[in-house]
């Protein structure tokens, strides 16, 4: 075990280093964690019109995004390990510029919960309680939101991948 | 197929109702251009029952780009009125900006054509002149005080986001304006930055960097300028005099049927009218007497003291005095004669007796 500990923290110092150069590949680098490698990509939500005023949407580099509109993010985590991982949980900070897109946030089978006071707690929107600044209770907002959390119920088995994806509108 | 943005798109929906109300809201909680937005996903797990270390994610970024959005609008819902020869009267607009970044804008004036659209009419007459930009001090919405002339603020630096500033467009009203005629006025604004007019970033990834992207509403973007148009309408009086005559009273007949025999009192009755959409002031009627014909009759009229009617219980004393407004050369027989003010469509009538010789 303490093998893997060191292999994870030394890919951890790799990531802060990337951070500080202010790389726009740190993507690309940041692979090969033990057991697990954890990928983070945001795009923009695009809709294209069509010649008969149809609408699709699609997804394209987040090389210019404006106040206003969407970005989506996409985590994929895989075990690159020999064992089973259990009690997945992938926990994603939702930045001070963003508002959370109410119902957007996804991931196959599994439970999707918030939190509303910078990660300490979270809890199923309908559950979600903020305080209302007179000394009450409110039910929390999108824009309440501080993180995402995606639990993986059972096992991601060796060699398997999952995703997690929510959308955020630029404020 | 062509491609929009989201926001666009919702626009063209609504209108520029919408869009105005949009950029509205906007304006309140931008994210300010150049603010990275980073995101890093730490996913926690076992391993046959023993927590591991978290993995985080690599950190996915980008940068909010510019929004370039501002709006130039005109103060009030109708043209200027103004009279020839009347000096400094100025159009008034505001421009918000509507961007996520503090703007400097250039400005430009220029005076319309004749049949130029200008603001739901059309340019007639001659252009005005000395026309002159100023800016408010700044932004208007802190109750600064007005833009004054000769202030000589003729751009617009630093606008924050949301905020308005007002620009007024000075101009003198030549006098060969006349009633009903429109003057226009256009003024441009253009965004810049650092003393040079922004451009749109065109094509590939800056995923780290400032793009400018326009989304100008007025004319549906893709450039840095927005123009409007604003005027002036001229309302000017326009006078019209007619005279009549009437024999009052003969020495024969007395006040009976008078006849214009030598020693009848002859009435001129001249009526200014004011055909224009301004009041008249300082109108006076001139007119000669043929001395060989007529001579002035003097205390014609309030008990004998006047020898001018000037209408509505009002009369004066045409002599070489000056002062009441009337004068008499008895040397060439002119006659002047200052008529009360008339306004827009009325109209005044002045009387004065002559003697038949």
């Amino acid at each position: 075990m303490s093998v893997i500990h060191l292999r994870a923290l030394s890919g951890g110092a790799l990531i802060v280093l990337l951070l500080v150069s202010g790389s726009v590949f740190a993507q690309e680098s940041a692979d090969r964690q033990n057991y697990l490698d954890v990928r983070t990509v945001v795009q923009k939500e695009e809709i294209v019109v069509g010649d008969e005023g149809e609408t699709t949407t699609r997804l394209v580099a987040a090389d210019r995004v404006l106040p206003g509109e969407r970005v989506v993010y996409t985590i994929t985590f895989t075990n690159v390990g020999s064992e089973p991982a259990d009690n997945v949980m992938v926990t994603n900070p939702i930045d001070a510029s963003l508002t959370y897109l109410q119902g957007s946030a996804f991931g196959a089978g599994m439970r999707v919960e918030f939190s509303a006071d910078g990660g300490q707690s979270f809890a199923a929107p309908e559950a979600l309680r903020v305080a209302d600044g007179n000394g009450g209770e409110r039910s929390a907002e999108a824009e309440d939101y501080t993180h995402v959390r995606w639990t993986l119920p059972g096992v991601l088995e060796a060699g398997t991948t999952g995703v997690a994806r929510f959308s955020a509108v630029v404020d | 197929m062509k491609t929009v943005n989201r926001r666009l798109s919702f626009l063209a929906k609504l209108g520029l109702m919408a869009s105005l109300l949009f950029s509205g809201q906007q304006a309140l909680a931008q994210t300010a251009a150049g603010t990275p937005v980073n995101n890093t996903a730490s996913v926690s797990f076992s391993v046959g029952g023993i927590p591991q270390t978290a993995v985080d994610s690599n950190e996915a970024s980008f940068v909010v780009d510019r929004r370039v959005d501002f709006v130039l609008n005109q103060v009030g819902t109708a043209l200027t009125p103004v009279t020839p020869g009347l000096d400094d009267v100025f159009v008034e607009f505001v421009l918000q900006n509507d961007s996520n970044s503090a703007l400097d804008f250039d400005l430009a004036q220029l005076t319309l054509a004749n049949g130029d659209p200008v603001r739901g009419a059309t340019a007639t007459g001659a252009a005005m002149d000395a026309v002159t930009i100023e800016v408010a001090e700044f932004p208007a919405s802190g109750g600064d005080p007005d833009p004054v002339l000769g202030a000589g603020r003729t751009a617009v630096t630093a606008l924050a986001p949301g905020d308005t500033i007002r620009i007024r467009v000075y101009a003198d009203t030549p006098l060969t304006l006349v009633n009903a005629d429109i003057a226009g006025i256009q003024l441009n604004a253009t965004a810049a930055l650092g003393g040079a007019p922004l451009t749109e970033t065109a094509g590939a990834d800056r995923l780290d960097e400032v793009d400018n992207v326009f989304v100008n509403g007025a004319d549906g973007g893709g450039n840095a300028t927005e123009s409007q148009t604003d005027g002036f309408s001229v309302t000017a009086a326009d006078i019209s005099a007619a005279k009549l005559s009437v024999t009052v009273e003969d020495p024969i007949n007395g006040a009976t049927d008078p006849k214009p025999i030598p020693g009848a009192f002859v009435q001129y009755s001249i009526t200014v009218t004011n055909n224009g959409g301004e009041a008249a002031t300082g109108v006076s009627v001139a007119d000669t007497l043929d001395l060989t014909l007529v001579a002035l009759r003097d205390g014609a009229y309030n008990g004998g003291a006047s020898n001018v009617d000037l209408g509505g219980g009002n009369f004066c004393n045409a002599d070489a005095d000056a002062t009441d407004g009337c004068t008499y050369d008895a040397g060439t027989g002119a006659i002047a004669i200052a008529t009360p003010d008339i306004a827009a469509g009325g109209a005044a009538t002045v009387s004065f007796q002559v003697v038949v010789q």
